[in-house]
């Protein structure tokens, strides 16, 4: 089949671009590919209407919200990558956690009507970090982490079973992630 | 695994006990095996936890709130309910009881590391037995899961 997916150059976006290279062909989106949000929205449905399972991954402000609603009837299967986040708006930041919950709903509503295609919508916990992001004093280090496989192995498991509708990670707010989130916005 | 869970002679609750039993040692608790849910409830959960796992399956006219509030050191798998975030009508207390599970459930087992899994049974998925064992199959690979929900139709 073929595979869309937005954000494919770092972080899980490039790891699933990896993974599903492996037995299908994936077409990648994102800014240093030349496909730009704001410039090129007309190209980027076209790619994803071209495809069989669109990986809505690539996060920029409500952009995940407005391709769903665009693409949705148009590619047999979409995932949404979402987050954890969005249940705690006042840890994470309003705006951010406030997308991630209208992304949530929508999927809701969507897989709730008769005769839509499968959508899978994922919540993340914390991630798994690059190497890169060791040092970053805005990356949260949590013990307990998703890691990138983990979602490949979610993603895989719902292709085989694409009645379920969502799945959740556990996200451990420890002490020590409370610690590091208090740091970005002391108004916790 | 050791896996302990409840009303394990019918319905889902029957057909996950014969499931799991293939691969692992299941002890289940009903009132057909002489296991009241509520009037037997500290003999049974110092039962389940002599387990790895505990399935809480049982509705129990409430009891399986109970159940999830007092096992806290050991992972669950909460059978749960499109009810609770659509009242049913016609069954007004079990549409309040387990929206009550649903939000103890997700204050207290998701942002903690107590890899316990919420299953939210939806519509004909509550027929599908085989979809709902292959989802606690691939949490006992994938701890980290903490939530599976079904489409309505």
């Amino acid at each position: 089949m073929i595979v869309s997916i937005t954000g494919h150059t770092k972080g899980l976006g490039r790891y699933l671009y990896d993974h599903f290279s492996k037995e299908h062909t994936v077409v990648g989106l994102s800014r240093t590919t030349g496909f730009n949000f704001e410039k090129d929205w007309k190209k980027i449905v076209d790619a994803i209407s071209e495809s069989d399972l669109f990986i809505n991954n690539a996060y920029l402000n409500n952009n995940q919200n407005l391709l769903v609603d665009e693409v949705k009837n148009k590619v047999s299967k979409i995932v949404c990558i979402g987050s954890q986040a969005r249940k705690y708006p006042n840890l994470v930041g309003i705006e951010y956690s406030k997308n991630k919950q209208q992304l949530y709903n929508m999927v809701d509503e969507y897989t709730s009507l008769d005769d839509t295609n499968p959508c899978l919508h994922v919540d993340l916990g914390f991630m798994q970090l690059e190497e890169s992001d060791i040092d970053d004093p805005c990356k949260v280090k949590s013990p307990f982490y998703t890691t990138y496989k983990e979602v490949s192995d979610v993603i895989d498991f719902w292709l085989d079973n694409p009645k379920i509708k969502n799945i959740e990670f556990e996200t451990p707010i420890t002490d020590e992630v409370m610690i590091q989130l208090k740091n970005h916005n002391p108004d916790i | 695994m050791k896996i302990a869970i409840t009303g394990h002679t019918s319905g889902l609750g029957k057909f996950l006990h014969q499931q799991l039993s293939n691969s692992h040692s299941c002890i289940g608790f009903s009132r057909t095996n002489g296991f009241d849910l509520k009037a037997d409830f500290d003999q049974i959960i110092k039962q389940i936890y002599r387990c790895d796992i505990f399935v809480n399956n049982s509705f129990a006219m409430g009891e399986q709130l109970n159940f999830l509030k007092e096992v806290q050191n050991i992972p669950q798998v909460v059978i749960g309910s499109i009810a609770a975030r659509n009242p049913d009508i016609n069954m007004p207390y079990y549409s309040q009881k387990k929206r009550e599970i649903e939000e103890y459930f997700l204050k207290h087992y998701t942002h903690t590391h107590n890899k316990s899994l919420y299953i939210q049974l939806t519509g004909k998925s509550y027929q599908d037995y085989q979809l709902i064992l292959r989802s606690i199959n691939f949490w006992l690979e994938n701890p980290q899961l903490n939530f599976i929900g079904y489409r309505t139709k």
